[in-house]
């Protein structure tokens, strides 16, 4: 089926969508934000016994509910579209607004410096559903950073959230003072508490980056996670094509220059980048009842937000509104870099329709780990880069979702819309 | 330490031309900041730190940071509803309200 209607797609996408938001909030229809959590509704019951003090001139003060605004299904969050998300390579040259960023030479040494936040954040994860979160400059995922192999990490991190949280890479970091573990370094961060952490960007690949607070499961489920994208560096790979292949066999001149390629395709500092089109998909879920299992999936946080919603079936969707397809050129590469991230459940999967693709595991390898394949599975932590080609496609709508059925219908579907 | 995020009073209600000043009597940083959305139509966006916009606060959330024992204070000029919060500990319920009569 190398299409579907788009009016049955929006159908289906709205009627899961609506049967998601029932089971969470118990209402037909989403009349007022709703917000969900172990803390408990905000402006409920009073968490904390008072600080900031609003010296006001007012003799009385009454409990009113916080949060009754909004249109029936509005996405209410300022910050975090998922479109957006998608291609937000921060890399110190550019990024992201709410991540501050430089990039300077030291020691011979390109130097990607990135400031980093904790804050206890509300997010939205499904239409007029919050979930409380704990995240890195405000959203989740966490902002994607990337450097060239070789490169240093440099990661100016202030914990201002109620919680102490740590940042710990999953690179090949040679000092264990800067793992961002409780037991080493400066250990955890407390409310107020700054650290500088510095890695070196190796190996080439994705990688991906959470807290390591205890419990670990609470602080990695509340959305303290990202990625990281490590460039490999074409010379290098010309010098050590070895490094970079999962292969014992000779090392003939073509695929020497096959991987010198490859690796430039890959380096966001080379023309041969621009002819792909990167996207960063970090599969997640959400415990909204806090009872160790989760009710909501998606891929990038927004259940169904590459679903499909209100179209002219010409492509041209509804102005302002996030949930709509991916849309990409049949005749560009499509790269996506996928992790896990999701807690409770041993495992997530990524399937497309009517289309197979390559796979390189941890994105460490030039040469794919998995060739022609149409699902893969990840473990939490475990991350790879998945190359897709439409070109021999006819346009239209094609699903990739979990191939956990649960998980697809709990939010994670979605759509690339091929043009 | 559940005792350092909240808004105390949660809701406020003063005459229009009133002046609301926020002392931080907690020994960490919050922020006053007004959801965009939940703020009379015609009123001035507030936050502090001096920002014109939600969007902007929450991007640079250290420059509106009020240290403990520092003041933050707004006047307000239109009457209504205004809905703000603490951006590092909103998910923490750190939420609170102004009516201005």
């Amino acid at each position: 089926m190398p299409s579907i209607d788009y009016d049955s797609a929006a159908d289906v996408t709205e009627r899961l969508e609506q049967r998601l938001v029932e089971s969470l909030t118990g209402e037909s229809s989403v009349s007022r934000r709703t917000v969900l959590g172990g803390l408990g509704v905000a402006g409920g019951a009073a968490v904390g016994l008072g600080s900031s003090r609003a010296s006001a001139s007012s003799d009385h003060e009454d409990e009113d509910e916080h949060g009754n605004f909004g249109a029936v299904g509005e996405y209410r969050d300022l910050d975090f579209d998922p479109h957006e998300f998608l291609t937000a390579f921060n890399t110190g040259d550019s990024g992201q607004d709410n991540v501050p960023q430089q990039v300077y030479e030291e020691d011979g040494r390109t130097v990607r410096e990135f400031e980093f936040t904790a804050v206890d954040t509300t997010i939205t994860i499904a239409p007029g559903v919050e979930f409380q979160a704990w995240a890195y400059n405000g959203q989740v995922p966490g902002p994607t950073i990337r450097a060239v192999e070789g490169d240093l990490f440099r990661v100016k991190f202030t914990n201002l959230g109620r919680h102490a949280h740590t940042i710990h890479p999953h690179l090949k970091n040679l000092n264990p003072r800067m793992d961002g573990i409780p037991q080493n370094g400066p250990g955890v961060l407390d409310t107020g508490e700054s650290f500088t952490y510095e890695w070196i960007a190796q190996p080439a690949g994705t990688h991906f980056y959470h807290c390591h607070s205890l419990p670990l499961k609470e602080h990695i489920h509340r959305g303290l996670y990202g990625t990281i994208i490590v460039d490999p560096d074409p010379e290098r790979v010309r010098e050590n094509p070895r490094d970079y292949v999962n292969y014992p066999g000779p090392i003939t001149d073509d695929l020497r220059t096959q991987l010198v390629e490859e690796a430039k395709s890959r380096n966001h500092e080379y023309a041969e980048n621009d002819a792909v089109n990167e996207m960063v998909m970090v599969m997640n879920s959400f415990d909204t009842n806090f009872d160790g299992g989760n009710e909501v999936y998606a891929a990038n946080t927004r259940a169904f937000g590459y679903g499909v919603g209100d179209t002219d079936g010409n492509g041209n969707w509804t102005a302002g509104e996030t949930k709509r397809p991916i849309q990409i050129d049949k005749n560009e590469r499509q790269r996506v870099y996928l992790s896990n991230a999701t807690e409770f459940d041993l495992i997530n999967s990524f399937h497309t329709h009517s289309q197979f693709f390559d796979y390189y595991d941890h994105g460490t390898t030039l040469t794919p780990t998995r060739k022609t394949v149409d699902t893969i599975m990840q473990t939490q932590a475990q991350r790879g880069i998945i190359e897709i080609d439409y070109s021999d496609h006819e346009p239209g709508l094609y699903m990739f979702h979990a191939h956990q059925s649960e998980f697809a219908e709990l939010g994670w579907m979605s759509f690339f819309e091929v043009v | 330490m559940p005792d350092s995020h909240r808004f105390e009073p949660k809701t406020a209600t003063i005459e229009t031309g009133e002046t609301v000043t926020w002392t931080n009597e907690s020994d960490i940083e919050h922020t006053v900041t007004a959801y965009e959305d939940e703020i009379p139509d015609e009123a001035a966006y507030f936050a502090s730190g001096g920002f014109e916009s939600e969007r902007a606060a929450r991007n640079r959330i250290t420059e509106g940071l009020i240290a403990p024992g520092e003041k933050y204070e707004y006047t307000f000029d239109h009457p209504g509803t205004y809905g703000y919060f603490c951006i590092p500990h909103e998910s923490s319920g750190m939420v609170g309200t102004i009516q201005v009569k």
